[in-house]
C-alpha cells in the first residue's frame, strides 16, 4: 500500500483521535510492523502494517473494523481530490466522477505513484441518478470504498444511498455497490 | 486567539520523537528523490540508446522513410531518402509533408482528396530525380503512427525504388514469352514445314518443267534453223509436236502457273509465320506505344495454330479501323496468348471425351464507347461455379501437371487491370463454354 494512505490514517488519527493516542496507536502496533521508520508518500509498504495500524486504532476507538474504514474513506476524499488538482474541475458530480474512475483516475494514480495497486470497479449498471459497480480488490477494503462514495457525495454537495451485497467472485471477495444519488 | 488546548504543553519528549520522525521523512525523501534521479538519467540514457538504434534501423532501411508528427510536420528522414529525392534533410524537416510531397501521388482515384494523405496506403508514383533527371518508379506505403493508447501521432512514408524490380519484371515477362516460343517451337516449326515443303516440290516440279520448256525451245529453234536454210520444214514440225507429247507441254502450260501461284503463296505464308513470331516475341518498349489490337491478335492466333488446330478452328471477327492504343503490345499478345491457349485446352478435354470432334474458338474485337472489347469465346467445357472466384488468383490451376502453371490468367489480370486501366471478366457454363472479355481504354 502507498505511503500516502499510511499517511493519511496518521493525519485522521491526529484530527480524530489527538497527537497522544495517536502516538499510542503507532507505540502498539510497532513490535508488528514490518517497516519501522515514518512513512513516505511515495513509498510503498506492506498491505498488513496498515491492517495491523486500522486493527491497533479499532481497538483505541472502540469501534469496528468497517466502521473505522468508513470514517477513514470518507475523511480521504477530499485530500485525495485536492491532490488530484484542477482536473477535478473536469467532473461536476458524483456520478460522473465515479464512471471514470476505473479508467482515469486509476490510470492515472498508477502513473503517478510507481507500484500503485488500486481496487477494479466493474460498471454493471447505470440511470440518470443511479449507478451499480462492484468493487474488486484483494485487500476487501470494501467498507473504505463505501467511505470515500460518501465522501466523494459531499466534495459535489450531493447526497447519496449506498448498498452493499459481497459476494464471492473467482476465489476473491467481491462487492456490488449500488449507488443512488440525491441532488439538493 | 488562542484556545486553552493550544495552551496546553506538549511534552518534550513527544516533540523529540515527531522531529526525529520528521528528520527521518525528509532523509527518506531526499534518498527517494536522489534514486528517482538516478532511475530517471537511466531511463533517459536507455531511451536515447533506444532512439539511436531505432535510427539506425531506420537508416539500414533500403526504402527512404520520411516520419511525421500529428500535424504532419517531418520529424524524421533517413538518408536513402536523401538519395532517393536528392535533397538534403535539413531542406525536408520542420516543414509540412503536404507541401514537400507532391499532392498528385495522392489525386488517383484511389485517393482522391487532400485529407487521404493522412490515410493508410499503397500506391505507385513516378519521381522525376532532380539530378538524373531519370523517371523513378516508387512504391509508397503510408501507415498511420499511433501511441499506446491509440491516440494519433504522425505518419510514416515509406519509398521503395522499383527502378531494380521493374527491370528484374521486364525480364521476367520476356522469359515468360520466350519460354510460350519454347513451347510453341515444336508447332511453329510444323507450320513453317508445310508451306517450305510444297515449297519445294513445286519447285522440283518447274525444274522439270523448265528441262520440257527447254527441249521445246531447242525444238522452235530447229525450226528457225530449217525457215533461215530452206530445210525441211515439216520434219522440224513434226519434231516439234514429237517433244510436246514427250512432254505433256499441255499440262505443264496449265500447271507451272498454278505452281507458281501455290510456291508464292507458300513462300507468303512462312514470312506471315516468322513476322508473327517476331511480333510475338519483340521485348516489347518498356513504355507504352501506339499498336493495333488486331495485328497483334492475327500474329497471336498465327503462331499458336499448332495448339488449337487439331482440335478447333478458330474464328476472327475484328472490326476494321479500330483505333490504335497506347499499350505494351507485347504484354498484350501474351494475354492473347494465354487466352486461346486456354480456350483450346478447354476444348480439348471434350474431344477427348468424343462430344464433337473440332470446336470452335471465336475471337471478335470491336468498338464500346471510348473503349475496345476484345471477346475470345470457345465451347469447351466451361468453368464450374465453385472454382469462378479463383480463376484470377496466381497459381490457382486445374489444367494436369506440365500443362498449366496457374498463372496465366492471373498475368492476364494484372497486365490488363493493373498496367493497362481495363477490365477482364468472363462468362461461362459448365458443359456450353466460355467468354473472356477484355474491355480496354482508348484513351481518345
Amino acid at each position: 500500500m502507498k505511503g500516502e494512505v499510511f499517511n493519511l490514517l496518521e493525519q485522521y488519527l491526529v484530527e480524530h483521535a489527538g497527537p497522544e493516542l495517536c502516538e499510542q496507536i503507532h507505540a502498539k502496533a510497532a513490535p508488528e510492523l514490518e517497516y519501522k521508520g515514518p512513512h513516505i508518500g511515495p513509498g510503498t509498504y506492506e498491505d498488513r502494517d496498515f491492517f495491523t495500524i486500522l486493527k491497533e486504532t479499532v481497538s483505541a476507538l472502540g469501534i469496528s473494523a468497517d466502521a473505522a474504514a468508513l470514517a477513514f474513506g470518507k475523511y480521504c476524499f477530499p485530500k485525495l481530490a485536492a491532490r488530484f488538482g484542477d482536473r477535478m474541475r473536469d467532473y461536476h458530480n458524483t456520478r460522473e466522477f465515479l464512471l471514470v474512475i476505473q479508467d482515469v483516475i486509476h490510470v492515472e494514480v498508477k502513473k503517478l505513484m510507481s507500484g500503485a495497486r488500486p481496487p477494479n470497479f466493474y460498471y454493471v449498471d447505470q440511470t440518470e441518478d443511479s449507478l451499480t459497480m462492484i468493487y474488486d480488490s484483494e485487500r476487501n477494503l470494501h467498507c473504505f470504498a463505501e467511505g470515500l462514495f460518501y465522501g466523494c457525495a459531499a466534495y459535489f454537495g450531493e447526497t447519496i444511498e449506498v448498498k452493499k451485497e459481497l459476494l464471492a467472485y473467482q476465489g476473491r471477495k467481491c462487492c456490488i455497490f449500488t449507488l443512488t444519488f440525491g441532488r439538493p | 486567539m488562542s484556545t486553552p488546548a493550544d495552551s496546553i504543553p506538549i511534552p518534550v519528549e513527544r516533540l523529540s520523537r515527531e522531529l526525529a520522525r520528521e528528520k527521518e521523512r525528509v532523509r527518506l525523501l531526499e534518498e527517494m528523490v536522489e534514486s528517482k534521479t538516478r532511475e530517471l538519467y537511466e531511463e533517459k540514457q536507455l531511451l536515447s540508446s533506444t532512439h539511436e538504434s531505432l535510427q539506425r534501423v531506420i537508416e539500414t532501411l533500403p526504402s527512404a522513410v520520411i516520419v511525421t508528427d500529428g500535424e504532419l510536420i517531418i520529424t524524421q528522414i533517413n538518408s536513402r531518402a536523401t538519395q532517393i529525392f536528392g535533397i538534403e534533410p535539413s531542406l525536408f524537416l520542420g516543414k509540412s509533408i503536404l507541401g514537400t510531397l507532391k499532392r498528385e501521388w495522392f489525386a488517383s482515384e484511389r485517393y482522391g482528396s487532400d485529407s487521404a494523405i493522412a490515410k493508410e496506403a499503397e500506391a505507385e508514383v513516378q519521381y522525376h530525380h532532380p539530378i538524373s533527371g531519370n523517371l523513378m518508379p516508387l512504391a509508397l506505403s503510408v501507415r498511420p503512427l499511433f501511441s499506446a493508447q491509440q491516440e494519433f501521432r504522425g505518419m510514416v512514408y515509406m519509398f521503395t525504388d522499383l527502378s531494380a524490380r521493374k527491370g528484374l519484371e521486364r525480364d521476367l515477362l520476356q522469359a515468360q514469352k520466350l519460354e510460350s516460343i519454347g513451347r510453341l517451337a515444336a508447332g511453329i516449326a510444323h507450320e513453317l514445314n508445310t508451306p517450305a515443303q510444297y515449297v519445294r516440290d513445286n519447285m522440283l516440279f518447274l525444274g522439270d518443267a523448265f528441262g520440257g520448256f527447254e527441249k521445246i525451245i531447242r525444238a522452235l529453234q530447229g525450226l528457225k534453223s530449217a525457215v533461215e536454210s530452206n530445210g525441211d520444214l515439216a520434219a522440224a514440225i513434226r519434231h516439234i509436236e514429237e517433244v510436246e507429247k514427250v512432254i505433256d507441254f499441255d499440262y505443264l502450260l496449265e500447271e507451272v502457273p498454278e505452281a507458281i501461284c501455290q510456291t508464292i503463296d507458300g513462300a507468303q505464308h512462312v514470312a506471315r509465320i516468322v513476322k508473327s513470331m517476331k511480333v510475338f516475341a519483340h521485348p516489347g518498349a518498356p513504355k507504352k506505344s501506339h499498336a493495333d489490337l488486331n495485328n497483334l491478335i492475327d500474329s497471336t492466333v498465327t503462331i499458336s495454330r499448332n495448339e488449337w488446330k487439331y482440335v478447333a478452328e478458330v474464328e476472327t471477327k475484328l472490326e476494321a479501323d479500330l483505333p490504335t492504343i497506347m499499350c505494351l503490345a507485347g504484354e498484350l499478345s501474351q494475354v492473347f496468348l494465354n487466352l486461346i491457349i486456354n480456350a483450346a485446352h478447354s476444348i480439348e478435354d471434350r474431344v477427348k471425351r468424343g462430344e464433337y470432334e473440332k470446336g470452335k474458338i471465336t475471337i471478335s474485337t470491336h468498338l464500346a464507347g471510348r473503349d475496345i472489347e476484345i471477346l475470345v469465346a470457345d465451347n469447351g467445357c466451361g468453368v464450374p461455379d465453385n472454382i469462378k472466384h479463383k480463376l484470377f488468383e496466381p497459381f490457382f490451376t486445374t489444367k494436369g501437371v506440365g500443362r498449366g502453371t496457374g498463372q496465366g490468367l492471373s498475368f492476364c489480370y494484372s497486365c490488363v487491370v493493373d498496367k493497362h486501366g481495363g477490365k477482364i471478366s468472363f462468362d461461362s457454363q459448365t458443359g456450353v463454354g466460355t467468354t473472356f472479355k477484355v474491355t480496354l481504354p482508348t484513351g481518345h
